[in-house]
């Protein structure tokens, strides 16, 4: 005799395979038949075409902006096998192995999509869209900030995110509420392209303002406010600007944010003596100072100044704040010595009425990308930031290096770029299309300082970023990934384990240390 | 004497009668007392409400940690707090499903007979959500946790090692869906077999798997620090307490948490060693006060904290906010009738009289200052919810933004929020961004048709110029830019007019802050204007203030047809002057006297330097 319980379930698994049937099966779409070609290009978002992509790039899922019954898509190249897609949906999803299969095989190949849609039993080809694959590989790990369009920060998240760029997975390097309910984690700071050595900064309402640098897998706390750092290639020296950067608000610009250094100055970390100095050229009183960027052999540091006009404990923002306009400039170093050279201007806010930020340099030494907007020192809240490239090898007779707008620019914010350790790929933030959503771009520069069309970073689903209320900032490549979990990091913040530096006295302004009473700050 | 004894318990019937109008009673107690729509609306205070989408890409990473289920069950069955009798039969539910679950522990635990002591948790619950603190996720986690435990009391093994193995898969899947809940869970079984099944051999076992399991799932699988993997979701978690209404009624939720160990410690001490408590004592704990004394007493206890907890004040904020989101200004003002003392009231109910144009008329009903217009105090960073609308109204769309926007850090993803940005990013021809705020409301449950109009809309009219409304805020919004600071209302309003003369808002505004301000000369050079905002009369506080004037200044006021100081006007300023000339001498008399006729007219205001607010 059966028992009645077993006759229950085996009732329940007869259901469960039903239903496993009916929703799981894979439904056989077949788009066949007369096929009229269409003139006009199909859209589809993201905006994949016409773009030159890395061989390693994960696949670029896109949607199809047709509406239609069912959808054919062919991705092809020159050699391998295509892949063919059939969807009822127009959200296109690219199998990864055989994108990566196909791309493997068309290195420096031009790749096509063809889209074909059924619309009311009748199907209708659109013109191939071409893209190109570089013989260039991007570095695998794009690094990002990401939070909410931040205003005024309190109880917001914003953590450092690192995203493997062939195979679109992001995984959280450390987030603000992993330490603090108002935790704030912002400039992640890499040498040459590497995450060892590497610096996180951290602001938090209990835990002060610090700097994580972690190395060989030891990460340690530095109790120093810090803002925008830069490592020497050797690993020993890291240069950083303590800028005291102060947010307000415009009545009726677009970008309702604006920012402005009250007072910044520059200093260098030796890390193995554990102590911090500055010199006159990088604190210069009635100076600001800011955004440090080493050249790749170490020589030079280049930053940005502008003058000062304005007196302490002014209001915010003080009167001539348009006026501000930064210098690019360049300053020698002798690591083994420890001594510093003349400064030198690269780009003069005289000469193109502009202020010129974010310097950031090619692996390879030659270009110098950085950023030109009208005044100030946040481009990220200028919409008329662009940017700019400079042939270091070429500078003129007269001694004036000559920079160029680079046509990767949209008419919104285009600023934080950085370079793949190649030198071939650029990778940046911008607002286009996104309004307050900054996202990151990736377009390729050929040997010539030529880019390419800009493409959005790839995501599995393609309209993640269509609802997605967070914006990307400070995109920065690297060839491996930050292996310290964040819970360790965490850990560290809340821990009393500070390393204490030597600090000199002449940093007096703005003061470096910890100071809650200037939190928040500036988030973008 | 044992049928004596029983006489006084109650019958089943009956009690199960008692137990259906009890929890009747707390649904409507909820939906008519607590409304909990005004929690979904959360007043621009709760900062823990939780945020739902829907799609499967929204559910997947919530199974990525430990609770996350837990999470995503009470994000979704929170939604239902949109409407007030669906909130209600929400919180009733799990309130009654915890209560049944407690009473399955009790039974368990040997106590004879079901009493009242069962209905403790929604006693405490209605207090909970009578202070207007929502804990909606750990009290979903804790409901998890106690259905574990009824399971693991259900399920009995013959071997120490059954019993062992059953409470370790209870334990890893009561922590995968529960998070640090699951100690609950833990605690509450040990004590069980340790007192019941005299299960002492297993107590290390089971206690080094309490620890183990958060070490390895929430710790070295899902990455949590081991704190979080240890509390997160109990009621004492950092990520929970740090909200700040959450922290109010913590205390409410560790006894409601400490219930269950509680009772099965005391039963098991109880049937362990009887000598430890009285007979009496005894009597009532396992029969669980189930008479009809203890009836009454548990209903007098309900009364008396419901009725003593039920915080008002905090309703009326939470009525208001509502109110004003959705703009129900009779509501508004009817609500800051009951609180003419709070700054917040105040401002909405002075916003709600501009709305119902009649603002000279009625403001100094209410409580009056320069401050209350802008709702400007020190710590402005938790008023952005509640002052960003007045600022878009006003046309200070940047504002608006910026608040907002704040607030979306603050708050999460609320529709509310989502929807406000949608709205201003149209208003801005930022349709981008536009766009992507109306997707996320898309996926929200009772939002989607405003994102799902507009979103359409966007397709055929991209810059919106077909919708009247939109066009309307573009006129009114401020085009002159420069750095934004409110800390100076007067240049505020008066950029907003050079922007727009036909800003009626802004006059208005500017006028009341004239009046606040008592700055009567620029109150007489703006009089005028009132005909052009289709004044034909001057409304009474404009009436005194021209008076004020004309006697301070001695000087005759202009006024174009067919405005004019009316007869009655210049009646009541003389009565209030004779009656301030025989208070002279006693200023508090005077006070008194003026307060009692004047106290919701200009006149009383200009000479205090504050309403009076006659009853």
């Amino acid at each position: 005799m059966i028992k009645l319980g077993k006759i229950r379930i085996g009732i329940c698994l007869i259901i469960t395979a039903v239903v496993l049937s009916i929703f799981c099966w894979p439904s056989v779409i077949s788009i066949e038949g007369q096929e009229t070609i269409s003139e006009t290009p199909v859209q589809i978002r993201p905006d994949y075409t016409n773009v030159t992509i890395p061989a390693n790039i994960a696949p670029l899922n896109f949607t199809i902006e047709k509406e239609a019954n069912a959808y054919k898509v062919k991705v092809h190249s020159k050699l391998g096998e295509p892949i063919e897609l059939y969807s009822k949906s127009n959200k296109i999803k690219i199998p990864q192995k055989k994108w990566h299969q196909l791309l493997s095989k068309n290195i420096g190949n031009d790749l096509y999509i063809d889209i074909t849609v059924d619309e009311n039993a009748s199907l209708t080809r659109y013109p191939t869209i071409t893209n190109k694959i570089s013989a260039d590989n991007i570095d695998r790990y794009l690094f990002y900030r990401r939070h909410h369009p931040t205003h005024y920060l309190y109880n917001g998240n914003v953590g450092v995110y690192q995203y493997d760029l062939e195979n679109n997975k992001e995984t959280c390097v450390l987030d603000g509420y992993s330490f603090d309910d108002s935790g704030c984690v912002n400039c992640h700071t890499f040498c040459s392209g590497k995450t060892n050595p590497m610096t996180l900064a951290i602001r938090s309402m209990n835990f002060g303002s610090s700097m994580l640098l972690i190395k060989d897998g030891i990460a340690k706390k530095i109790t120093a406010k810090i803002t925008y750092t830069a490592w020497h290639p050797s690993g020993k020296i890291l240069a950083f600007s303590a800028n005291d950067v102060r947010q307000f608000f415009h009545s009726a610009n677009k970008e309702v944010r604006d920012a402005i250094d009250m007072d910044s100055m520059m200093a260098y970390y030796l890390i193995d003596s554990n102590k911090i100095k500055t010199t006159e050229a990088l604190s210069t009183k009635n100076v600001l100072e800011t955004y440090p960027c080493w050249s790749p052999d170490g020589k030079y540091l280049y930053f940005c100044k502008a003058p000062l006009t304005w007196k302490k404990g002014s209001e915010i923002p003080p009167a001539g704040f348009q006026n501000i306009k930064y210098d690019l400039v360049r300053i020698s170093y002798d690591i083994q010595n420890d001594q510093w050279g003349q400064v030198e201007t690269i780009i003069s806010a005289k000469d193109n009425s502009s202020s010129n930020l974010l310097p950031c340099i090619s692996p390879d030494g030659r270009w110098l990308l950085y950023c030109q907007c009208s005044y100030g020192c946040f481009p990220a809240f200028r919409q008329d930031s662009d940017l700019y490239l400079v042939d270091l090898t070429a500078p003129e007779v007269d001694g004036k290096y000559q920079s160029r707008k680079l046509d990767i620019n949209s008419d919104q914010s285009d600023a934080y770029h950085s370079f793949s350790s190649n030198s071939r790929w650029i990778v940046f933030s911008s607002k286009r299309g996104k309004g307050p959503f900054t996202r990151p771009y990736i377009c390729s520069i050929d040997q010539q300082g030529r880019t390419t069309k800009p493409f959005v970073l790839p995501q599995k689903d393609p309209e993640f970023l269509d609802n997605c209320l967070d914006t990307y900032t400070v995109p920065e490549l690297a060839v491996e990934p930050v292996t310290i979990k964040a819970n360790a990091l965490a850990k560290l913040i809340r821990s009393s384990q500070n390393l204490n530096v030597d600090i000199p006295v002449s940093m007096a302004s703005p003061k470096v240390g910890v100071d809650k009473n200037e939190y928040p700050q500036v988030q973008e | 004497m044992a049928d004596k004894k029983n006489e006084n318990i109650i019958p089943d019937a009956i009690h199960s009668a008692v137990a259906v109008v009890f929890f009747a009673l707390y649904f409507l107690y909820l939906w008519f007392i607590v409304d909990p729509k005004l929690i979904f609306h959360s007043g621009g205070k709760i900062t823990n409400y939780p945020v739902f989408f829907k799609g499967l890409d929204f559910f997947f990473p919530f199974l990525s940690r430990p609770g996350g289920a837990a999470e995503y069950l009470a994000a979704f069955l929170s939604q239902g707090l949109f409407f007030s009798w669906l909130g209600a039969l929400v919180l009733t539910a799990v309130g009654m499903a915890i209560c049944f679950c407690l009473r399955y522990i009790l039974k368990s635990c040997g106590a004879k007979a079901d009493g009242w002591f069962w209905f403790l948790p929604v006693i405490l619950f209605a207090v909970v959500y009578g202070r207007y603190s929502f804990n909606f996720v750990t009290t979903v986690a804790l409901l998890i946790s106690l259905v574990f435990l009824c399971l693991y009391l259900k399920i009995k093994t013959k071997t120490k090692a059954g019993q062992f193995f059953v409470f370790t898969a209870l334990s890893i899947a009561s922590y995968s869906i529960a998070g640090g809940a699951f100690l609950l869970f833990v605690a509450s079984a040990i004590l069980y077999d340790l007192f019941f099944r005299n299960n002492k051999a297993l107590f290390v076992g089971q206690f080094i798997l309490s620890i183990l399991i958060p070490y390895t799932v929430g710790f070295y699988l899902a990455g949590q620090t081991m704190i979080d993997a240890c509390t997160s979701l109990l009621p004492f978690s950092w990520k929970i307490i740090i909200h700040e209404d959450a922290k109010s009624t913590a205390l409410l939720m560790y006894s409601i948490y400490l219930l269950a160990p509680v009772a099965v410690a005391s039963l098991g001490i109880i049937t362990q060693k009887p000598a430890v408590m009285p007979a009496k004592l005894k009597t009532i704990f396992t029969t669980g006060f189930r008479s009809w004394s203890g009836c009454l007493i548990t209903l007098l206890i309900i009364a008396a904290a419901v009725g003593i907890s039920f915080d008002r004040k905090n309703k009326r904020l939470f009525q208001c906010d509502y109110y004003s989101y959705y703009q129900d200004w009779d509501k508004v003002v009817t609500v800051a009738r009951n609180d003419l003392n709070s700054m917040f009231l105040c401002s909405a109910a002075t916003r709600a009289l501009y709305h119902q144009d009649k603002l000279f008329d009625k403001m100094f009903e209410f409580y009056q200052f320069p401050t209350i217009l802008f709702m400007q105090t020190q710590d402005q960073k938790k008023l952005f919810w509640k002052q960003a609308d007045i600022y878009f109204e006003l046309g200070y769309i940047n504002m608006a933004e910026h608040k907002w926007t704040s607030c979306l850090d603050a708050f999460g993803e609320r529709p509310m929020i989502l929807k406000r940005l949608a709205w201003i990013n149209m208003v801005k021809e930022n349709s981008d961004a536009t766009v992507i705020y109306l997707n996320s409301l898309k996926r929200t449950f009772f939002f989607n048709d405003f994102a799902d109009k507009y979103l359409a809309l966007l397709k055929t009219d991209p810059d919106l110029l077909t919708d009247p409304e939109i066009q309307n805020w573009r006129k009114k919004m401020i085009t002159k830019d420069y750095s934004l600071d409110f800390s100076d209302p007067e240049t505020a309003l008066i950029n907003l007019l050079q922007s727009d003369i036909n800003n009626r808002m802004a006059y208005e505004y500017q006028m009341s802050w004239f009046l606040l301000t008592r700055q009567l000369d620029k109150i007489a050079l703006s009089l005028n204007y009132l005909k052009f905002y289709n004044y034909t009369t001057l409304p009474q506080c404009l009436e005194d203030a021209a008076l004020l004037y004309q006697v301070r200044t001695d000087k005759k006021l202009v006024l174009n047809e067919p405005l004019k100081i009316s007869s009655q006007a210049q009646q009541r300023y003389a009565n209030f002057s004779q009656i301030c000339s025989a208070y002279q001498a006693n200023e508090t008399a005077m006070f008194d006297q003026l307060r009692g006729h004047y106290g919701n007219d200009y006149l009383f205001y200009f000479l205090f330097n504050r309403s009076g607010m006659k009853q």
